[in-house]
């Protein structure tokens, strides 16, 4: 494995994985489509948090859709861009299933939007994303669902580092 | 008489967190043990828990694991310390949306969850930005926030407007905005049910972590030293603390700070079983004695 990757890989690395070079770069690559699904199904769920308490579709209608349709995009484009390798086809399988499921919960926000008799609940496909997305971090070293990295409790673990 | 008996319970604690992280600008100054606390109150026949905690499963486990929250048990265990269970938990109020303020919404099958909706709106509107401000959602979890819209959904999870009086008798919410979160609310218990208290306790959340916040570490000639973490202003906190101070008249005793260890040293308490503290601040008429 190169430097580079070993550097990629290395804080998440489960304890005795040795991944080949390939996927390591495949890893690499895939990054940045994981963080943009992960970050729209963030997004989309707080908005429907915010729908669900303020019983308001008017609170849909914000800068927050429009960045999660912008992520979602740009995260299907860096999927095309993805060739998995035996040991990454797993995790690439949820992460195609992930991004599908997200375009349909788009859609299904913007029917929502426009008052469409067709529109149906956003919330189911975006839990299916959502179990795609963990799925997906948990074929894979790397990939967290949760960033603790910055927190407030984890200021002095840093320092220790 | 009291109308609600209150405890103060520790679920878990931080053996090492920075003493810059809980009092503004004591940097270099080593760490201190920062105890993880709910507080329940009871009485007017209802069971309210101030704050839910964290659970010890998927990221919540990784969570601890990593930064280093010792010794946490589950709210079965905790309140049973109490006399009670997590199923009888009727209402939760949630003081901001922090990991370990809120992260314990699936323990309490029965509740009800009262935020500030603006704590939510703020939080929701952080994430249009562009990715650099990511800090600004660190330790959100996507799971939580599905599970949010599912309680909402089931009326058991419930946006506060602002300031509200009696949102239960005797209880009253006040909102602190861009202090320690963007809508960060205190509660405020008059004990005595009367409009003009006489026996008033505030439950301030992350507004304050230490008595150290109120006074300085100088009673005698007091100082406000905002708590060491703000994503708001701190000016403002520096003014919230003010408030706080005035709903009780300016005792220190009666304001509630779940993160300060020295509240066990007011109020009759006692170590329990697993090692945490449980601190009895008032008892209700008729109410059983569990320290």
């Amino acid at each position: 494995m190169t430097i580079l990757a070993k550097r990629a890989l290395a804080p998440q690395m489960r304890a005795g994985e040795v991944v080949d070079e390939a996927t390591a770069f495949y890893a690499i690559a895939a990054q940045a489509c994981f963080d943009n699904f992960h970050g729209a199904a963030n997004r989309m769920a707080g908005l429907l948090v915010l729908l669900a308490i303020t019983k308001s579709r008017h609170v849909l209608d914000l800068d927050v859709q429009r960045a999660a349709a912008a992520m979602v995009t740009a995260g299907t484009e860096q999927l095309r861009a993805l060739v998995p390798t035996r040991r990454s086809k797993h995790f690439h399988r949820h992460l195609d299933n992930a991004g599908r499921m997200l375009i349909a919960t788009l859609d299904e926000i913007n029917r929502t939007l426009s008052s469409s008799a067709a529109a149906r609940d956003p919330l189911s496909p975006l839990r299916i994303a959502w179990d795609e997305i963990r799925n997906a971090s948990k074929c894979l070293p790397g990939f967290e669902v949760v960033d603790f990295g910055h927190s407030c409790c984890a200021l002095h673990q840093i320092a220790a580092n | 008489m009291s109308d609600y008996s209150i405890w103060m319970l520790e679920f878990a604690w931080v053996p090492d967190a920075p003493t810059s992280s809980l009092v503004y600008g004591r940097h270099n100054m080593g760490n201190e043990k920062l105890p993880y606390c709910y507080t329940l109150l009871k009485g007017h026949g209802r069971t309210i828990l101030l704050d839910c905690g964290v659970n010890y499963a998927s990221h919540g486990k990784e969570f601890m694991d990593r930064f280093n929250v010792q010794n946490w048990f589950p709210p079965k265990e905790v309140l049973a310390e109490v006399g009670c269970s997590p199923d009888d938990i009727d209402d939760v109020i949630l003081t901001h949306a922090h990991f370990d303020h809120m992260g314990g919404l699936e323990l309490f099958p029965n509740a009800t969850f009262h935020i500030q909706k603006d704590e939510l709106a703020a939080w929701v509107s952080i994430m249009a930005l562009d990715r650099r401000f990511r800090w600004l959602l660190t330790a959100t979890d996507t799971g939580d926030m599905l599970y949010a819209v599912q309680l909402a959904r089931e009326g058991r999870m419930r946006g506060i407007d602002g300031n509200v009086d009696n949102l239960f008798p005797g209880i009253d919410l006040r909102i602190a905005r861009d202090t320690h979160t963007a809508a960060s609310q205190y509660v405020i218990i008059r004990n005595d049910g009367k409009a003009e208290s006489e026996d008033v306790y505030t439950y301030t959340g992350d507004l304050l972590y230490r008595h150290d916040n109120m006074h300085g570490g100088n009673p005698a000639d007091p100082v406000y030293l905002p708590v060491g973490l703000a994503f708001g202003s701190q000016t403002n906190l520096v003014f919230a603390t003010h408030e706080i101070l005035q709903s009780t008249g300016f005792d220190i005793s009666r304001i509630l700070t779940p993160h300060e260890p020295a509240m066990t040293k007011l109020y009759p308490s006692r170590t329990t079983k697993n090692g945490h503290y449980l601190i009895e601040v008032a008892l209700a008429d008729g109410q059983q004695s569990y320290v």
